[in-house]
């Protein structure tokens, strides 16, 4: 059974070299870490820019003026512009940004928020909040609340921008390659006809399907092992993340492969496949928005495994969400892989 | 003309036949059916809180100000909550009846600090005599929906092209394009033939997209010019994906390629600055992009679009003319 | 070695049956030929005892084992040359044989001896993309041959091949045989089934007409079989009459009354003509 399936594996790897499966692969890890170092900047923030201008000049001006200059200094995405007109002007360009105004009207400061106005009203109190609080702050100083610490704490924004989208090019490309080329692969060969030698030899489906899901996960490997040390070098938990990437392969491959099963040829199954591998980066939004977390999103296996992949290559202590991650994606490896077995007796018996 | 019709009639039954034209134009359009679902709940997207229902009701309203609130009768049950993987601030009283806020470690900025502000808003008063004022600049639609509206409509204009790459590499396994060669029919008649089909699937779908989206009352002539400049490039890069791939397998592999470079001008017009925009000018879908973009946030002038249309037909004639060996080669 | 009993198969899995009621028992070391026309039920059958089509009505064994189920071990025992080739186009010759011999958990053959056994050790090295259609072939026989079949399935072995190799080939089948191998051919090639086999079963619409030995077959048609050629409303024909068939004999006295004949000649039956008496139909 294992030189059957070593032959295999042998035969898929030369294959897929041959095909240029392992340049494509390669070329795009490249492409991606070119980016992430490259294009995307360091301190991008998916939190909006907010512009304000200063022209009110009454009592309180200083207390405003220090509050302004402090939270610049903090915040990159805080900057002070010359007029009204020039924050209007930026926010049409820039859908992420809202402004602010602070004037006199009655000899007291007025606060004015420029919205872009689809943003709902939490939004805007949350705004109005932190703008009270601080200048409350400043004067009155900190009250301190007692927090407790479930874990550590520690900051994820501490990482530069570019380098946490790692994570996502992680989830989605080498963990979720065998969602649309193991298709390719499958069909290949029923063109070919090769199956039906196969068939006729004692090799069985679960080999031939381990076999091609292997080689899905030494290219998620070579994948990962690329752009993650040429984005963070040796600073990340390379073992926790090739076992992610690994079951996470495992399971869309046996994907693709009952959804390949339901076709007769690639261009029909094609359009599934994207579809599905659309459907499963839309929790990529929740890594960017942390806070926004459906129901609809939480049950999609990538939700998870984006932020197990994060904690792999920044920890941050929280080992908790690795294992349970590597435990649901396992026990989903196992379950669509009998799934794929099945399908294929069933594919296969009817042609 | 007769036999570019014969052409595109063979492409019509060879992807009739299989519903392959039904999936392509079917699979947009489930898609954004499952985006305007979405829409609602990301636009309603705020902080959420545990609150310990303990902190009676007038906190819990205060609260409600700012997230969507969930209530637990203990903080064993708030600390199981705060420990998933979404972001969530816990908050309940201690001992003593005073506020404590209960928070993993890894929650982002506002998660940790927007509570402490409620908290401190609840226990103490205003210092600062200041007033408050909120406008808007009119725009009524959330970046979700036009973010995603436009991707599904560049993902629809290069199905069009997967379609064609598709249908030659088709035509090249089964050799009939040798058999086409000998006929009398001209290689221009050829390529007219198999463009139709990428140009009629995302007219279809661009339309049935907008409606669904209730996006129809933006200027119809412009989507209309701006689908057919953009489903040009579909057209362009599934040739080259027929030509350059010796069969279904490699074209595959090349498809990822061409995804890679649609997602990466999308995602780089989004999230890089406006001033670093000229890294991403040689992609024809960031000009498709930002045409639509321009066209449904009705923020786009016929002569804005006109450079856009040029910018996309002469890149991509820059590229077929470049590879058009190549096509020749492939298609021999 | 193959026992079937009462096979039927329908593709669309109703009364519209591709092969009916079909029985035959083939014994070790014997050749055994199923000869037919294209859409006979050859293939059908052949595929149902190699496993690629379901087993649906009817008893089938190989070397003992039912294949209902089919097992490793009745794999390990079978050799299948298709009539198509199927080889990975990416893998060279000897990759393709390599690949295969690792599949199976019996004793195998040298890769490089088949190779050479079906003259493609020059191209050995060679991706199996670039092979001709005679090369590819030649390769899936060779690869047929890996795991030193017991039950040997042959369909259409020597069908695109130049006279010389497929003399080479028949040459290799009979080696085979003499060392032990039961083989099962299929093939609408009269000499081939005549050269080869020491039984033949004729199929037509799914059924088997007869199964009797190439010499029965003629002894029992041929030798009675005349070939004349007559004049009739002055135009020549022809004709093969046999001379047991009591219409061909009317027909032949009538002829002969008539003094319409121009030349005739008795001869032995080829297979063909033998399937055109017993079928009313041609093999092409």
């Amino acid at each position: 059974m294992l030189r059957r399936y070593f032959g295999l594996v042998k035969k898929d790897i030369i294959t897929g070299f041959r095909n240029y499966f392992f340049l494509a692969v390669i070329f795009v890890a490249l492409v991606f870490v070119g980016i992430i170092n490259f294009v995307i900047p360091e301190n991008a923030e998916i939190k909006p820019n907010v512009y304000y201008y200063l022209e009110y000049e009454g009592e309180n001006s200083n207390i405003l003026g220090d509050v302004l200059d402090q939270s610049e200094a903090s915040h990159s995405n805080i900057h002070s512009v010359t007029s009204r007109d020039e924050i209007v002007n930026i926010m049409e360009e820039n859908f992420n940004s809202i402004g602010m105004v602070i004037k006199a009207v009655d000899n007291k400061p007025m606060v004015e928020f420029i919205m872009q106005g689809y943003e709902n009203q939490e939004v805007v109190n949350t705004l109005i909040l932190s703008m009270k609080d601080d200048l409350n702050s400043r004067i009155r100083g900190d009250i301190e609340i007692e927090t407790l610490w479930l874990t550590e704490e520690s900051y994820q924004e501490n990482i530069p921008f570019n380098k946490s989208v790692l994570p996502i090019f992680l989830a989605m490309e080498p963990t979720m390659l065998g969602l649309v080329m193991i298709a390719a692969f499958i069909f290949m060969e029923k063109d070919e006809g090769t199956i039906k030698a196969y068939k006729v030899s004692p090799g069985k489906i679960p080999e031939y399907l381990a076999s091609k899901i292997t080689l899905m996960i030494i290219l998620g490997w070579i994948s990962t092992i690329i752009s993650t040390f040429l984005v963070v070098g040796f600073n990340a938990d390379y073992l926790n993340l090739l076992i992610i990437v690994t079951v996470g392969s495992i399971f869309a491959s046996a994907l693709g492969l009952i959804i390949a099963s339901f076709f007769d040829n690639i261009s029909q199954s094609m359009v599934w496949i994207l579809a599905a591998s659309i459907i499963f980066s839309v929790p990529f939004i929740s890594y960017f928005v942390p806070s926004f977390a459906p129901l609809y999103i939480r049950v999609l296996p990538t939700y998870p495994l984006q932020f197990a992949i994060r904690e792999a290559i920044f920890p941050s202590g929280n080992t908790q969400i690795i294992y349970s991650t590597i435990l649901t994606f396992t026990i989903l490896s196992i379950i669509s892989f009998i799934l794929a077995v099945f399908a294929y007796r069933r594919n296969l018996a009817r042609n | 003309m007769k036999r570019m019709l014969a052409i595109f009639r063979r492409d019509i039954y060879s992807s009739t036949r299989d519903f392959l034209i039904l999936y392509m134009i079917i699979a947009p359009i489930l898609l954004t059916v499952g985006l305007k679902f979405f829409i609602p709940s990301a636009a309603s997207a705020s902080l959420q809180f545990a609150l310990n229902s303990k902190l009676g009701a007038e906190v819990i309203e205060e609260f409600e100000k700012y997230g969507s609130v969930e209530l637990y009768s203990s903080d064993e049950e708030i600390k199981e909550r705060v420990g998933k993987i979404d972001d969530i601030a816990g908050i309940s009283i201690n001992d003593k009846g005073n506020f404590r806020i209960i928070l993993e470690g890894n929650e982002s900025h506002d998660t940790k600090e927007i509570p402490r502000k409620i908290v401190r808003s609840i226990v103490s008063g205003e210092e600062v005599d200041v007033n408050y004022k909120v406008s808007d600049i009119g725009i009524q639609m959330s970046p979700i929906a036009w973010i995603g509206g436009i991707s599904l409509i560049i993902t629809a204009i290069t199905m069009g092209g997967i379609l064609i790459g598709l249908n030659i590499i088709e035509e090249k396994e089964s050799k009939t394009v040798k058999a086409l060669n000998v006929s009398p029919m001209s290689r221009l008649e050829f390529i007219m033939g198999k463009s139709f089909i990428g140009i009629i699937i995302p007219i279809i779908d661009v339309f049935a997209i907008l409606w669904i989206l209730n996006m129809l009352d933006v200027n119809l002539y412009m989507i209309a010019v701006m689908t057919l400049a953009s489903s040009i490039i579909g057209v362009i890069v599934g040739f080259l994906i027929g030509v350059t791939s010796p069969n279904q397998i490699a074209g595959i592999a090349n498809m990822k390629l061409l995804f890679l470079l649609v997602g990466m001008s999308i995602i780089g017009a989004i999230l890089i600055p406006q001033s670093q925009h000229f890294f991403l000018y040689w992609v024809p879908t960031y000009w498709a992009f930002m045409g639509f973009k321009g066209i449904i946030l009705k923020t786009i002038t016929w002569s804005q679009l006109g450079i856009y249309v040029i910018w996309i037909l002469g890149l991509t004639c820059g590229i077929f003319l470049l590879l058009k060996n190549r096509i020749r080669k492939g298609l021999a | 070695m193959i026992n079937v009993k009462n096979l039927y198969h329908s593709y669309t899995n109703d009364e519209n049956y591709a092969v009916e009621d079909i029985s035959f028992k083939i014994e070790q070391g014997e050749v055994f030929g199923f000869l037919g026309p294209s859409g006979a039920g050859k293939s059908t059958t052949q595929q149902i005892l190699i496993g690629l089509l379901a087993l649906q009505q009817g008893e089938a064994s190989i070397g003992g084992y039912d294949i209902k189920k089919p097992k490793e071990e009745l794999f390990n025992l079978i050799g299948v040359s298709f009539e198509h080739p199927n080889v990975y186009k990416k893998l060279s010759g000897l990759e393709n044989l390599e690949f295969y011999k690792k599949m199976f958990s019996v004793e195998t053959e040298d890769s490089m001896k088949l190779l050479r056994m079906v003259g493609l050790e020059s191209a050995a090295n060679k991706k199996a993309g670039g092979y001709s259609k005679g090369m590819l072939q030649r390769l899936v026989f060779a690869r047929s041959m890996i795991n030193n079949p017991k039950i040997w399935f042959l369909d259409e072995p020597t069908s695109g091949l130049d006279p010389n190799t497929a003399s080479e080939i028949k040459k290799i089948i009979r080696k085979k045989n003499d060392e032990g191998t039961t083989i099962f051919l299929t093939t609408h090639n009269m000499y081939i089934a005549d050269e080869l086999c020491d039984r033949i079963a004729f199929i037509n619409e799914g059924k088997i007409e007869l199964i009797d030995s190439p010499r029965n077959l003629k002894l029992k048609y041929g030798e009675k079989l005349v070939k004349i050629e007559y004049k009739e409303n002055e135009k020549i024909k022809k004709e093969s009459l046999s001379m047991i068939n009591d219409e061909d004999k009317k027909k032949l006295n009538k002829l002969i009354n008539e003094g319409k004949i121009e030349t005739m000649h008795s001869q032995e039956a080829t297979l063909e003509e033998i399937f055109i008496k017993v079928t009313g139909r041609g093999l092409k």
